[in-house]
């Protein structure tokens, strides 16, 4: 592996019992490069991703997450909530979790915490209405307010989140991971149950936020057409280990991806087998 | 006011507490032990009484919050038991079921309220009169009551308070942001707490008499009914709820034996026609362009 890492992942495996869900895992997300991580479902893509954000410890292995300035993290070492204070990944989920009784522009509110608390005082400042705080929340609501006009949701910001589209609810869910100013962005399956129309806008989105922001994307996704489209580098899960990777056409190719995704009787994999060594 | 500061851990936070009481009888009993041995006045005692509180609620909070739901409840209730039965069997400090009586009455910036010479009303120049100690402790209740509902709608539009209800809405996605999901469940208890401190030291002040029996698990399921009642999270439905049950015992007062079953079936009634309570539906603490409710089918209870 070459180049530079913003998130290298080495020998990562993760049982659950006798069940071995990742596998010897490594590979690594380049910086400002968007990486997808693809596979039939059951590959183990979730673990690895709750692994990373720290909701599950991994059985070994090491992860970790090199910032601009050069500072290193061991990700293993943070448990949950510091993944995204200090480590700066934010995440979104499979099945959208948003705050549905609260507003869009609340669940972006909620996102700058850890911000407007030290800019509130620990509440103390914000209280008594400092001018300070006052600024400070200006200040993240303008930054909310950015993200709304992004996604094209100004003019739902006062709607309850749970009264949104769908295909709305998984953008403010990208969003509210933006609003915690991440250095690295992990998105799972976020193209789910969008169509067509919906799935390019999010590309689009994807690429907007890799370059104006510069954050470094890893997805998980099964739409292909988003993946080809908009990743620079593809890695292929199947049954917990990693079967390939390389740039979206290298992965196309590949006959292992091929079977993993397709199946095969015996003869033909045993073919793709020795082809592909 | 009781019902207010709960508000802050049932409505807001999502977490069930049955053993509210506990944080009252604190209150009250850090008032009166500290007025009586140490001859403190009630405006020291009652940021005292309130800490201590808040003290007692993370401490309580710190082994107790990784539960949820129903377990929380539980173990909350059994809280509110074991502080009344320590005062009881305290007798030493607390003077067990006897109580402590002779709680000094609380004073106008050092001027008591007194028939002598140097009591408020001979200073002001008018006849000394009993209702005059009764008008002002309403102006106190009041005023710390209204204390609550500002610092409680303050909190609400800080972060910290928008953290309490995305915690109530989905504790994962609070985690998956950066939110530190213990401390910021601790605080609210520790905030419910201390408004509970608050009540115990005026309920002290104002009877002058503090017993065990005061603070029973029959006070507890009554503020929470309260709350409940209200609509969790709503400061206006709360004080309309407590209207309503305070009210409401004294008007059926006459039925004598009946005046329960009129109350079970009106709490029947009302969980059949508002099962969110009288006003179930939130307010947003943050808007850009107006602000609109939202109705109570979207917005989560919490399970702890």
């Amino acid at each position: 592996m070459s180049g530079d890492h913003i998130l290298s992942v080495d020998h990562l495996s993760m049982r659950f019992g006798g069940i071995v869900a990742v596998n010897d895992l490594s590979f690594g997300a380049e910086r400002r490069k968007i990486t997808a991580l693809i596979g039939p479902n059951g590959a183990g893509k979730t673990t690895v991703f709750n692994c990373i954000t720290g909701f599950y410890k991994p059985t070994s292995g090491t992860m970790q997450i090199t910032h601009d300035d050069g500072r290193s993290i061991q990700l293993e070492r943070l448990n949950d909530f510091r993944i995204s204070k200090q480590a700066r990944i934010a995440r979104t989920f499979q099945n959208i979790r948003l705050f549905p009784g609260m507003t869009a522009l609340e669940n972006l509110m909620v996102a700058q915490h850890n911000a407007l608390m030290r800019a509130s005082g620990l509440t103390f400042l914000g209280l008594i209405g400092a001018p300070s705080w006052r600024s400070a929340e200006k200040h993240a609501i303008d930054l909310a307010r950015t993200w709304l006009e992004r996604i094209g949701l100004l003019d739902r910001a006062d709607d309850a989140a749970g009264n949104l589209p769908y295909g709305d609810q998984r953008r403010l869910e990208i969003a509210r991971a933006m609003c915690t100013e991440p250095a690295l962005l992990c998105l799972d399956e976020p193209a789910a149950g969008l169509n067509a129309r919906e799935s390019a806008g999010l590309s689009e989105l994807l690429l907007s936020i890799r370059a104006g922001q510069g954050t470094s994307i890893l997805l998980i996704e099964h739409d292909m057409s988003v993946v080809m489209e908009i990743s620079d580098h593809v890695v292929v899960m199947d049954y917990g280990v990693k079967i390939a990777e390389g740039t979206p056409q290298e992965v196309r190719d590949d006959p292992k991806v091929i079977a993993a995704y397709l199946g095969t009787d015996e003869e033909e994999a045993i073919a793709v087998m020795e082809s592909g060594t | 006011m009781l019902g207010w500061g709960l508000n802050v851990v049932v409505g807001l936070a999502g977490l069930l507490d049955l053993g509210y009481v506990a944080f009252y009888a604190v209150g009250a009993y850090s008032y009166a032990l500290l007025a009586t041995n140490f001859g403190l006045s009630f405006w020291v005692c009652l940021p005292l009484a309130g800490i201590l509180a808040a003290f007692w609620g993370v401490l309580l909070g710190f082994p107790v919050l990784r539960l949820r739901g129903d377990y929380l409840a539980i173990v909350t209730l059994a809280f509110g038991e074991i502080i009344r039965l320590v005062i009881i069997n305290w007798q030493s400090l607390t003077g067990g079921p006897n109580g402590v009586s002779g709680i000094p009455r609380p004073t106008l910036f050092g001027i008591p309220l007194t028939p002598g010479d140097d009591g408020l009303a001979a200073k002001l120049g008018i006849e000394f009169s009993p209702t005059h100690r009764i008008v002002f402790l309403f102006y106190l209740i009041l005023a710390l009551a209204l204390l609550t509902n500002w610092v409680t709608i303050r909190l609400r539009r800080l972060p910290i308070g928008r953290a309490w209800e995305a915690l109530r809405e989905d504790e994962v996605a609070c985690r998956a942001l950066g939110i530190n999901t213990t401390t910021t469940k601790l605080t609210a208890f520790a905030t419910g707490a201390m408004f509970g401190g608050f009540a115990g030291a005026f309920f002290a002040t104002r009877q002058g008499f503090i017993s065990p029996e005061s603070f029973t698990f029959q006070e507890s399921a009554l503020v929470l009914a309260i709350v409940v009642l209200g609509g969790m999270g709503s400061q206006l439905g709360v004080a309309l709820a407590a209207l309503a049950m305070i009210g409401g015992f004294e008007l059926f007062r006459g039925l004598d034996q009946y005046r329960m079953l009129v109350f079970g079936i009106a709490m029947v009634v009302l969980m059949i026609w508002r099962p969110r309570g009288l006003i179930g539906h939130r307010a947003p603490t943050v808007f850009l362009e107006r602000s609109q409710a939202i109705s109570s089918d979207l917005v989560k209870e919490g399970h702890g």
